[in-house]
């Protein structure tokens, strides 16, 4: 039946494009929890390209990930939390002003002490360089989308009496949904710029490389090879164009709903992406499967923990494990450093305060 | 206030025992009785008031302001009505006709002229016999009440701002209570802290007795840029409260489709709020309002956004939602600036005074749903509001009266030549300043009615008080008694100018023109509007007198024409006026 056939045509797409997502996954961790092998062979072969694009891809990804949470946590503790705020914004003013390659001593010392052992730990400190090229814009753009909700929205929700999960989705994050994505897509844009210096660099006597376009292009560079260079070149904006075409373009067509416009807009963004996924029968099926009970039941658990608490108490307060989460991951992580150097409580705790936000290290302790 | 009549009166009156809550009402006095009666239930209070005989009638509803005098006078029938304005106190009956707006002013008038006198023109009676276990409504049991509530704000430099003076402030149930202050008056603060959105810097906000920590009240609010979450379709929207009820699916489904349904959106549960017209999203806002059942609905300004047709639209939804008990909402509390929409929807209004916010003026609205914009009792309620809103930094209470701020264009000057003005205010002096108004009739074998003009006379002028049947001589008409001529022809002129209109006027038309000199026609003309024709000549003759004995102008009989005096020339004052 042709309608059945072109249903079914629409769907397969999306159908591979899962399964391929997934064994992408799966090979990436196995690779990453492989033995460890910082100093790979890097082969200038145009054959090579598309693994070490895919590699370049999914670091960057997620150093993505890994912003992404950090923005929600930091911009929401800082937005909400009267006393915190007069430190965190200024202190977030600082490290956003730090070049990359500061924190790269540091951060890659800490991984490789970490997982000695393991791949992921010279993969990680890559990550986390990226990380700290991406992570500060968007941070901003949540607090100040934070800061600028509308007062009376604000107050519907305070009246009625939402609880802190269903505000958090349902007001807080649409509300900074457009800023967040203008500011991944140049988050992400940073990744790519200082993908060749965190993937390939000298550290005291020791030499990283990690397979992945970044290494590839400054290995090209360093032989003169020219054609290499070329392209690899071209490879990085292929990637980058497809990323734009398959991931942005959807996103900011599916972010139109969340304007805060009186009426609707003349001219909207389209992608056909998203016309695709938005034509699919199965990814509503999942969805209302999968992803609307979930979602159901933790907004009646978190209803319920609100009826127990008071109307004008517990408004805005940043939830108490989120915060005490937050301070004890620091407290271990200061913790661990003292076991491993045994030395002397105070000053190593500066340090390792210093090593979590990227500042230049002190080599010296005590 | 004596409780125990209060009481003994509600359950007269509730129980239909009229004899009973007349012979009660008797037993007081006048602003007792009429505080008594204030505090019933309307219709309880117009059948009383049918049934007072007519000179306690008359004493009580003096008592009252005059929109509240208009609308009790109104509950009578015709002819009743008539006997009673004639038997009110001449004093009271004169502040009532001026303090009222012209409009009512002029529809009293037609009605109390008109010959028909048909008993049956009147209301009719309703015979509502409440069945003892029949609750009439009674005054509702706050439901939100605010003790002495303030706030402040503090300034960068240190200073503490006050928005709200102390003031305590309480939401009844079963009644719309409407919140009016010019902007920036700390409306909308006060519905913040009542609804408990905002803390208040001292005080407290009680609900049903306890504060507001430990219960949050039911309500809802409508904002008025509707705050809707625009990321989320209609149905979603008014889902949201349900879901932070706790409501599983089914049951929060049903309940908003009800509620859409029922202020009118069926048919619109997919739609985003982008695509929704203004009237539309605010009915979206009152869904999402309503949809918790709330017991008290605040409202802040819902309507000032919409356009004329629909929010009055809107605004008879809403009554008829309201007076049909289709919504479960006990109490509403709407905060507006515009005054006829307070007084078409609410029972209470609370009027605001500025910097900082204090309670000027706190009243109920005794008309029946629906409204009728034009109806004279609307339009003395909103003068009422108007004068309170305008007359600044006054203690305003329940019964104060206000005065009137029509000017009238037109003074009636009374009957009565300069000459025996000055003859009364001699006579005051020689009697120590202070008379009694019959005594002084008496002995000089005068009618008291022959008396009154020459009074009013030398009060309109301020050369005597009048209180209570006596007349007493002001230091100004004390200083005119003992001077002479030149002097009180002096005083007399200064007074004039000052409080007589008519030759205020005459006098500029003289000045302005570059022969000083105007027809006597054209002040006949401006006197013909108001006034009949013989009392036109009257008062043209009067403010001859006057004005000559003043020497402000002189009168050319021949040309008929006004003549400017000169303050230099002397040539008209030989023409001495005869003085009789």
């Amino acid at each position: 039946m042709p309608v059945g056939a072109t249903s079914l045509a629409r769907e397969l797409p999306i159908v591979l494009g899962g399964i391929g997502l997934f064994y992408g996954v799966i090979a990436f961790a196995r690779y990453w929890s492989g033995p460890v092998s910082s100093q790979a062979e890097i082969s200038l072969h145009p054959t090579a390209l598309p693994k070490y694009a895919l590699f370049s891809v999914l670091r960057i990804a997620i150093a993505y990930l890994f912003s992404f949470l950090f923005t929600l946590v930091y911009g929401y503790v800082a937005a909400y939390n009267r006393k915190a705020e007069r430190f965190m914004i200024p202190l977030l003013d600082t490290l956003q002003s730090i070049p990359v390659l500061s924190f790269l001593p540091g951060v890659m010392i800490s991984m490789a002490a970490l997982f000695p052992s393991r791949q992921v730990g010279v993969e990680l400190g890559s990550v986390l360089l990226i990380f700290t090229g991406q992570v500060w814009n968007m941070t901003f753009s949540f607090y100040s989308s934070l800061k600028s909700i509308p007062s009376e929205m604000r107050e519907a929700a305070l009246a009625y009496g939402l609880s802190w999960w269903q505000r958090f989705w349902q007001l807080e994050l649409p509300q900074a949904a457009i800023g967040l994505i203008w500011n991944s897509m140049m988050s992400v844009a940073g990744g790519w710029f200082f993908l060749m210096a965190c993937e390939m660099f000298v550290l005291g006597n020791r030499d990283f490389r990690l397979p992945g376009l970044g290494s590839y292009l400054q290995t090209a560079a360093n032989a003169g090879d020219t054609r290499a260079i070329l392209w690899g070149l071209m490879t990085m904006i292929g990637v980058i164009i497809l990323t734009d075409q398959m991931v942005w373009r959807p996103v900011i067509a599916w972010a139109e709903k969340f304007k805060l416009e009186q009426v609707g807009s003349a001219e909207i963004p389209r992608s056909p992406i998203l016309n695709l996924l938005r034509s699919s029968k199965l990814l509503p099926f999942v969805t209302r499967s999968l992803v609307l009970p979930l979602r159901e039941r933790l907004n009646l658990h978190f209803a319920k923990e609100r009826e127990t608490r008071s109307l004008t108490k517990g408004t805005h307060r940043v939830p108490h494990w989120a915060l005490r989460g937050w301070r004890s991951w620091c407290w271990l992580r200061s913790c661990t450093r003292w076991q491993k150097s045994s030395q002397s409580w105070q000053p190593c705790r500066q340090r390792n305060r210093a090593i979590l936000f990227g500042a230049r290290a002190p080599h010296s302790c005590g | 206030m004596n409780p125990p009549i209060a009481e003994r009166l509600q359950n007269a009156v509730a129980q239909a025992r009229w004899s009973e809550a007349v012979a009660l009402l008797q037993t007081c006095d006048a602003i007792q009785a009429a505080a008594t009666l204030g505090n019933l239930p309307f219709e309880q209070q117009q059948s009383l008031f049918r049934r007072l005989p007519l000179e306690l009638a008359a004493v009580v509803v003096a008592q009252f302001p005059y929109y509240h005098e208009y609308v009790l006078l109104h509950s009578l029938p015709a002819g009743k009505m008539r006997a009673l304005v004639d038997k009110l106190n001449p004093d009271d009956r004169m502040r009532f006709f001026d303090e009222l707006p012209e409009e009512a002013w002029q529809r009293l008038m037609d009605e109390l002229s008109s010959t028909e006198g048909d008993e049956t023109s009147g209301p009719h009676e309703p015979e509502t016999v409440h069945a003892p276990e029949e609750q009439p409504p009674h005054l509702g049991e706050p439901i939100i009440e605010a003790l002495q509530i303030e706030q402040g704000f503090e300034q960068p430099d240190g200073r503490q701002i006050q928005v709200i003076a102390p003031m305590d402030l309480s939401v009844e149930s079963d009644t719309i209570l409407a919140l009016l202050g010019p902007s920036g008056s700390g409306k909308s603060t006060l519905l913040r802290i009542l609804s408990g959105l905002t803390a208040p810097s001292r005080g407290t906000v009680l609900v049903h007795g306890q504060p507001l920590d430990r219960c949050a009240p039911n309500i809802g609010i409508v904002f008025q840029s509707f705050a809707l979450f625009p990321w989320l379709t209609v149905l979603e929207n008014v889902e949201l409260p349900l879901v932070a009820r706790g409501l599983a699916h089914p049951a929060r489904h049903h309940q908003a489709l009800q509620v859409l349904a029922m202020v009118g959106l069926k048919g619109f549960e997919n739609a985003y709020p982008k695509e929704l017209s203004g009237g539309m999203k605010q009915r979206v806002g009152f869904a999402r309002a309503l949809a918790v059942n709330p017991e008290v609905l605040f409202m802040d300004e819902p309507f000032s956004a919409l356009d004329v047709l629909t929010a009055e639209n809107l605004r008879g939804e809403l009554m008829e939602l309201w007076t049909n008990d289709q919504i479960p909402t006990k109490s509403i509390f709407l905060v507006t600036h515009n005054i006829e929409e307070a007084v078409l929807l609410a029972d209470r209004i609370v009027v605001l005074g500025t910097h900082p916010a204090k309670i000027r003026s706190d009243f109920r609205i005794s008309l029946p749903q629906p409204r009728d914009r034009k109806s004279a009792e609307f339009l003395v309620y909103v003068d009422y509001i108007y004068k309170v809103m305008t007359q600044p930094e006054q203690e305003l209470g329940p019964f104060t009266k206000l005065p009137s701020l029509r000017k009238p264009s037109f003074q009636v000057l009374p009957h009565a030549t300069a000459g025996g003005m000055a003859g009364l205010l001699e006579f005051l002096n020689d009697r120590g300043g202070r008379e009694d108004l019959y005594h002084l009739a008496e002995e000089l074998l005068m009618e008291v009615d022959d008396l009154f003009p020459i009074v009013d006379e030398a009060v309109m002028l301020g050369f005597a008080d009048s209180t209570q049947g006596d007349v007493r001589i002001t230091p100004a008409g004390k200083k005119f008694a003992e001077a002479d001529i030149a002097t009180r022809k002096q005083l007399f002129r200064e007074a004039v100018l000052y409080h007589v209109t008519l030759i205020q006027q005459i006098r500029n038309a003289l000045e302005r023109k570059s022969d000083r000199a105007v027809p006597l026609e054209f002040f006949r003309d401006v006197l013909d509007e108001h006034l009949s024709q013989e009392d036109v000549q009257r008062q043209i003759d009067t403010a001859l007198n006057w004005g000559r004995y003043a020497e402000i102008f002189t009168y050319d009989s021949e040309t008929d024409r006004l003549l400017l005096n000169e303050a230099s020339g002397t040539a008209n004052s030989s023409e001495a006026v005869a003085l009789h």
